[in-house]
């Protein structure tokens, strides 16, 4: 006898005589017809979903950048505040898009709505605290508000963080240009120079950066680094700037010889310049005064000490305190009551040029070395305490002061 | 005399068959495969299958509705932030009335919430979703929200996706039980690709639509979530909601601070709901030739509310994200909160198609930036940030408003993706919850479901039944415990003086039978003093089921069916009698029980 078959989906018997079970195979059948066109439906849906997500993204982008550029135009043009709106729009079609961001909050500084600035530039900077262009921002901000421990921190991040697309190594010049000029604005010349010295080393070779450089080390007193850059650029034939440049550093130096020569080089590039011209006088009048150049005939030497000390009791006088008093009189010993500073400091100064008087001779020069140096550090302190509160120097008196300065050392 | 044709048409003999193509021989494949009796899946396993395909239609139905809400918003109001002022006052409001006749023509049933509607499908309509109610709600809810209502696209894309959901499952010829739970598996999947964001989607529909964990939907809900957010992120990007900002808790005080927008949120959450509480019946008691003008008049009122503030008008998200990212000061952020709230609640209480959860999201979100600003102005040392405040006060308005306290916490769990956030959101959330169901005892979506006269079963009131336990029922046995071993005489012997009616035979491993005291003395006079308990004929010995303390009373009732009695047994000695539980005594549980908590044995169960 047949045993009854079982259907293994259902488990209802299969009649006899069928191959599958009726109740399945209709089953299967309205479900492979039913998938069939659920799938066929799915991928035509996929397809327009596909054409209009596209259209959709595109649409967003190019809103996106249309309302940053209108936002652009606006800051351009002063219009701060729409431009403000115009990037938040733009933002709102291409949220991620960091130029933007970054419009948005210069526009948000533009307007002067500096609070919200900040707190935008601390949001982007919560997300993103290596984002460099944000750690300018921030540190700008910052810095005109007066927060300069903020103003430096955000600084050197920005040095040091990434920049993205943007050149690093121009980018880290801007951002030590603005840290040198925030430095020096707030007083810290020290610092200042570091980040100039910084800045320099990493210069590619470029007459114009050098110049600017030489300028900035200049401004910082750091005559030697700025003679060393304008030399560079002269190098790269920097032009006239560049030689002006080495004139000036070279004479601030106190290297006279070289400042005339570069001087005089850039007269001839610059003719008529006053400043240079001025310099280059100046440079010429101290070397001639300098009793201490090499290669002096002795009584050249002689003659530019005599004169030197002649110079400084000329200046006495013109100060108010005359050396030549003659002995025995109070005048000369007891100034008047109630002296004024400047005449008292000068007062010992004119006792002991009157003492070197009956010695201040090319005979008494020649035999007594020491003197030399005794009478010019006389003339020198003459000089030097009497810069301020006299009449004006004449151009004699400055070379003597210069070289006053330059006997003492370069940092005065 | 015939001339040749110039080109003779070639024909297919048998002799020649046709060379045949990659693509035909794919087709024919396909054919053979789809009439395959392998793919006669079982029920279980059709329902998962199903769930991927729902899943990847409502994902790619919710990219054409953001698609089209935006090229809505795009040709009505324009690209800019700030529409022209007589665009913001004339769109809205012929937007509003376009909505209304098709609402009140075409497609009555997109009125009110999807979620409520969803659980009426689960509850009252056997799974059933009309189609048209994902046509409806697909052309109605852009056009409204396009045009600048202020309402959010979540709620439609749920109902969108259960509908999707439904239509499949009839198609495929699902059985009841399974046509009933398949709309949720869609809501889960539309909310998810909406939200981009599937975990707090499933535990939403779990919480607030089905109401309870079940294994076998949970499965089924997981596979479309995560399908239909595949499909979103492939069409519009992987990119959040939101972008969060990064957030760390300087010290624990600062907690303080995030209860104190608990507070805010909470109160917030009592306003928005008892104004739709109050104004949204009103103007549904109305007659009914004013229902074409309702959504016209809301309209423009938003509008009025745009020309002043502007990123009120639809969904929002752009502006939640600029709030996070510290693009406005704390006064507008409040200002926006309180705009947003009155322009959501004259959108939605006028008939408008279209959601509370952004309109929920974007208050949440400038109430916690206000309230985050403020609290900066006064403790500059806060380590907070704005974005985190904005982050967390939408977490607490998610669970103050909407009442979904789990949701919430996962919510902003799984948008932020950064889990040191989550004391914050727990303290800000529970103390707004409380609030909100202190002050306002029904919650949201019970009070539209009773607004559009339907009795939904409450979730937040399921969730807080105190279910009875066998514990309650269970007294102590009177009677000896008999043995299996034990023989008639000595059952007799062992009983005389007991006044139970019916005594529990203990059967070892075997588990518990009983016999009657009328059996044993029946037995007896049959001459069987020498039978053991456990060799009485089965129709004459019970073998009864046993229950724990710790079960629900529900499975004592299912269980004791004819049983005088039932033993109720320890979990780690099933052989330690612990006490027993009769019908009568269930029934005087029960009886008690709903007595104490004030209310009918028939009501809702």
């Amino acid at each position: 006898m047949e045993t009854e078959r079982v259907c293994s989906q259902c488990g209802q018997p299969i009649p006899a005589g069928a191959l599958q079970c009726p109740r399945c195979s209709g089953h299967a059948s309205h479900r492979s017809h039913v998938l069939g066109l659920t799938l066929l439906s799915l991928i035509v849906l996929f397809v327009i979903t596909g054409f209009a997500a596209r259209a959709y993204r595109l649409q967003r982008d190019t809103l996106g950048q249309q309302w940053n550029a209108e936002g652009q135009a606006d800051l351009t043009a002063s219009r701060a505040e729409k431009a403000v709106i115009d990037f938040r729009t733009a933002l709102v079609y291409s949220r991620d898009s960091e130029p933007v961001q970054l419009n948005l909050a210069r526009a948000l500084i533009a307007a002067n709505r500096h609070e919200e600035a900040k707190a935008y530039l601390t949001g982007l900077w919560e997300r993103d605290p290596a984002n460099a262009v944000v750690n300018l921002e921030l540190a700008r901000l910052a810095a005109g508000g007066g927060r300069e421990e903020e103003a430096l921190r955000y600084y050197h991040n920005a040095l040091y963080d990434d920049w993205g697309s943007q050149d690093p190594a121009q980018s880290r010049r801007v951002v030590r240009l603005e840290l040198y000029q925030f430095l020096m604005k707030q007083g810290d010349r020290r610092q200042a120079q570091v980040e100039l010295v910084a800045m320099a080393a990493l210069l590619p070779p470029d007459p114009a950066l050098y110049v600017q450089a030489g300028r900035l080390f200049l401004g910082v007193g750091d005559y030697a680094r700025a003679a060393a850059e304008f030399q560079n650029a002269l190098r790269l034939e920097g032009g006239e700037a560049a030689l002006e440049g080495l004139g000036e550093a070279e004479y601030l130096q106190g290297n006279y010889r070289r400042a005339r020569l570069h001087l005089e080089r850039a007269l001839r590039q610059k003719p008529g310049d006053a400043r240079l011209t001025e310099m280059l006088d100046q440079a010429t009048q101290v070397l001639a005064a300098d009793p201490f150049q090499p290669n002096l005939t002795i009584s050249e030497r002689d003659r530019r000490i005599v004169r030197a000390y002649h110079q400084a009791l000329s200046r006495l006088v013109a100060c108010g305190v005359p050396p030549a008093v003659p002995p025995g009189s109070d005048q000369g010993t007891a100034p008047a009551s109630n002296p004024a500073p400047l005449s008292s400091s000068l007062v010992p100064l004119a006792d002991g040029a009157r003492s070197l008087e009956p010695r201040v001779k090319a005979e008494a020069l020649d035999r007594d070395p020491d003197l030399v140096s005794q009478i010019m550090n006389l003339v020198f302190q003459i000089e030097e305490a009497s810069v301020n509160g006299c009449s004006a120097l004449e151009p004699l008196d400055r070379a003597l002061v210069l070289l006053a300065r330059q006997q003492s050392g370069p940092e005065k | 005399m015939t001339q040749p044709a110039a080109n003779p048409p070639t024909v297919a003999t048998g002799d020649h068959p046709r060379p045949e193509s990659a693509v035909s021989r794919a087709l024919a494949w396909l054919r053979a495969f789809i009439a395959s009796p392998r793919l006669f899946l079982s029920e279980g396993q059709l329902f998962l299958f199903l769930s991927v395909l729902i899943g990847l239609y409502s994902g790619l139905l919710v990219v054409c509705f953001q698609v089209a809400i935006e090229w809505t918003r795009l040709w009505l109001l324009g690209s800019a932030l700030r529409p022209s002022p007589v665009r913001l006052l004339t769109v809205p409001a012929l937007g509003g009335i376009v909505v209304a006749v098709l609402v009140m023509q075409i497609f009555p049933k997109v009125r009110g919430s999807g979620v409520n509607q969803t659980k009426a499908a689960v509850y009252v309509f056997d799974g059933y979703v009309p189609f048209s109610t994902v046509v409806g709600k697909f052309i109605t809810c852009a056009l409204a929200i396009g045009s600048g209502q202020s309402l959010g696209p979540e709620d439609p894309s749920l109902q969108i996706g259960a509908g999707i959901a439904s239509a499949l499952g009839r198609r495929f010829k699902l059985s009841l039980d399974k046509a009933r739970l398949i709309a949720p598996v869609g809501a889960a999947a539309g909310l998810a690709a909406a939200f981009n964001a599937p975990i707090s989607s499933v535990l939403f529909v779990i919480e607030e639509v089905i109401g309870k964990w079940s294994a076998g939907v949970l499965g089924a809900i997981v596979l479309a979530a995560l399908s239909s957010v595949v499909v979103m992120r492939n069409f519009l990007g992987a990119e959040p909601l939101f972008r969060v900002t990064s957030y760390r808790l300087g010290h624990p005080t600062e907690l303080l601070a995030y209860a104190v927008l608990g507070l805010a949120g909470g109160f917030a959450s009592v306003i928005f709901s008892r104004l739709i509480a109050e104004l949204r019946p009103r103007l549904m008691g109305l007659p009914r030739r004013t229902k074409y003008l309702q959504p016209a008049a809301a309209g423009l009122l938003v509008g009025a509310i745009g020309l002043v503030f502007p990123q009120v008008m639809g969904a929002g998200y752009q502006i939640i994200d600029q709030a996070m990212h510290s693009q406005y000061a704390w006064q507008l952020l409040a200002a926006l909160a309180g705009a947003k709230i009155i322009a959501t609640v004259l959108s939605f209480s006028s008939g408008t198609p279209g959601g509370m959860f952004a309109p929920s999201l974007f208050i949440g979100a400038m109430l916690g930036g206000a309230v985050g600003g403020v609290e900066h102005h006064f403790f500059p040392g806060l380590t907070g940030s704005v974005g985190a405040y904005a982050l967390v006060g939408m977490g607490t308005l998610f669970a103050g408003f909407l009442r979904v306290p789990m949701t919430s916490v996962f919510m902003v769990l799984e948008l932020s993706g950064n889990y040191s956030i989550i004391l914050p959101v727990m303290i800000s959330n529970t103390i707004a919850y409380v609030i909100s169901r202190k002050y306002q005892k029904v919650a949201l979506f019970d009070m539209l479901s009773r607004q559009e006269g339907m009795d939904l079963p409450s979730m937040e009131e399921q969730r807080e039944e105190s279910s009875l336990r066998v514990e309650s029922a269970a007294r102590p046995y009177a009677g000896p415990v008999l043995r299996g071993e034990q023989t008639v005489a000595e059952a007799r012997r062992q009983t005389t003086g007991s006044s139970e009616p019916y005594f529990l035979v203990s059967l070892g491993t075997r588990g518990w039978s009983g016999v009657s005291r009328e059996l044993l003395e029946w037995q007896a006079q049959q001459g069987a003093h020498d039978l053991r308990l456990m060799d009485l004929p089965d129709r004459d010995r019970l073998a009864l089921p046993h229950l724990h303390l710790d079960q629900p009373l529900d499975v004592a009732l299912r269980r004791i069916g004819d049983y005088p009695l039932v033993p109720v047994v320890s979990r780690t000695d099933p052989q330690q009698l612990e006490g027993v539980v009769t019908l009568q005594a269930i029934l005087h549980a029960y009886q008690i029980h709903f007595t104490a908590a004030g209310r009918p044995v028939e009501a809702r169960g």
